[in-house]
């Protein structure tokens, strides 16, 4: 199953046109990802957050590169997590 | 639509902070969001909220959400606020045994609409909650209750552990990013009020740096508080919560920080807890418990 994921609260400010960007990946695509373990390093106006991940599974797509800004409405990767 | 840059935001590489994707964390937060609980984790958007929460603590914002003051530093929303909600005590209460908290740590918007800025109120909650659990420790982190020593008193008279009032940042600094409303020196009288009303009482305050403010006035801000009779000092850094605040002047070192609190430890024989992601109720237990008041 495709589990779409998105910048936790805990990292927004609500802004309306607060933007984020993806300062790196700890893992690469197709890599298997063990769940809470450190996915994406991501950098909003206020700090820098490191992301765990939130399920176990496959790096199935990265959909924010890194040095990309992208909307705190869309999603950063998506895991497959049919492995588990 | 993504945006490709090959500009990178800069931060130094200490200002990291990990969010963890414990069930604690997702309790702790849903639980909050359902039962409408404020807190200044949220309202401030403290980055170590990920992991406070996680480790199920959060700091309860009393009185609203809306602060009659506008400090330019504060991400808290401004503006004209409700009238005090009597059934707040019993959400904290309901949370409190939810999160199993040992340890309490309550705060508060600045309610200059108030005639007594809020202090009944305050004291309302922390004696139903030392009530209900005479065992658990409350820090109040209070407003400066425009200097009233009456509603300093009616906030002591509900016995919390902890009375903890903030200067926010050094004094030349205070008229540029502080309300008009707050001075350094009415703080200082403020937390000197609370600790003769109640010699045995623990008193803490804490400030930002990186605002532009010099190490030698850091020590003097440090040597200001210990001569009003505080026990505990937080100094953590400024980070701008959004564009509409204050930018950051610069990013202190954790050298600097450790600085800071060898100094105050060896000079002041003060507690200062000092580092880039330190705030005022940052693992408030453990320093309470490892200080004495009086």
């Amino acid at each position: 199953m495709d589990f779409y994921v998105y910048i936790p609260d805990e990292a927004k400010s609500d802004e309306p046109d607060d933007k984020v960007q993806v300062s790196q990946w700890f893992y690469k695509l197709e890599d298997v990802i063990q769940k809470e373990t450190d996915l994406v390093e991501i950098c909003t106006d206020k700090a820098v957050y490191i992301v765990t991940a939130p399920v176990s599974g496959r790096l199935k797509e990265i959909l924010v590169q890194e040095g990309e800004y992208f909307s705190p409405t869309n999603p950063m990767c998506i895991i497959d997590t049919d492995l588990y | 639509m993504n945006t490709k840059t090959t500009d990178k935001l800069q931060f130094p590489e200490w200002i990291r902070f990990r969010i963890p994707n414990t069930k604690e964390l997702n309790e702790v937060y849903n639980f909050l969001s359902k039962n409408n609980i404020s807190t200044v984790c949220k309202s401030a958007l403290c980055p170590n909220r990920g992991e406070c929460w996680s480790r199920r603590t959060a700091t309860f914002l009393l009185l609203g959400e809306i602060c009659s003051r506008a400090c330019v530093f504060c991400s808290v929303s401004k503006g004209r606020p409700l009238p005090p909600d009597p059934l707040e005590k019993d959400r904290i209460i309901e949370c409190i045994e939810f999160m199993n908290l040992r340890y309490v740590v309550l705060t508060m918007v600045t309610r200059d609409d108030l005639r007594d800025g809020g202090a009944k109120h305050i004291a309302e909650v922390i004696k139903e909650i030392k009530r209900k659990f005479p065992k658990k420790k409350v820090e109040i982190l209070a407003s400066d209750f425009q200097g009233d020593k009456h509603a300093i008193q009616t906030v002591l008279s509900s016995n919390p552990d902890v009375f903890s009032h903030n200067v926010e940042v050094v004094n030349r600094l205070c008229s540029k990013v502080r309300d008009t409303k707050c001075s350094y020196e009415r703080s200082l009288n403020v937390l000197e009020t609370a600790k003769s009303f109640d010699a045995h009482i623990i008193i803490k305050s804490g400030f930002m740096v990186g605002l532009g403010e010099t190490q030698e006035e850091v020590l003097q801000t440090l040597t200001d508080l210990s001569k009003v009779g505080c026990s505990i000092v937080t100094i953590g850094q400024y980070l701008q919560p959004t564009k509409r605040q204050v930018p950051v002047s610069r990013f202190v070192s954790p050298n600097e920080f450790e600085f800071y609190a060898h100094w105050a430890k060896e000079h002041l024989s003060l507690t200062v807890i000092a580092g880039p992601e330190v705030r005022s109720s940052y693992h408030a237990d453990f320093w309470c418990d490892n200080t004495k008041g009086g």
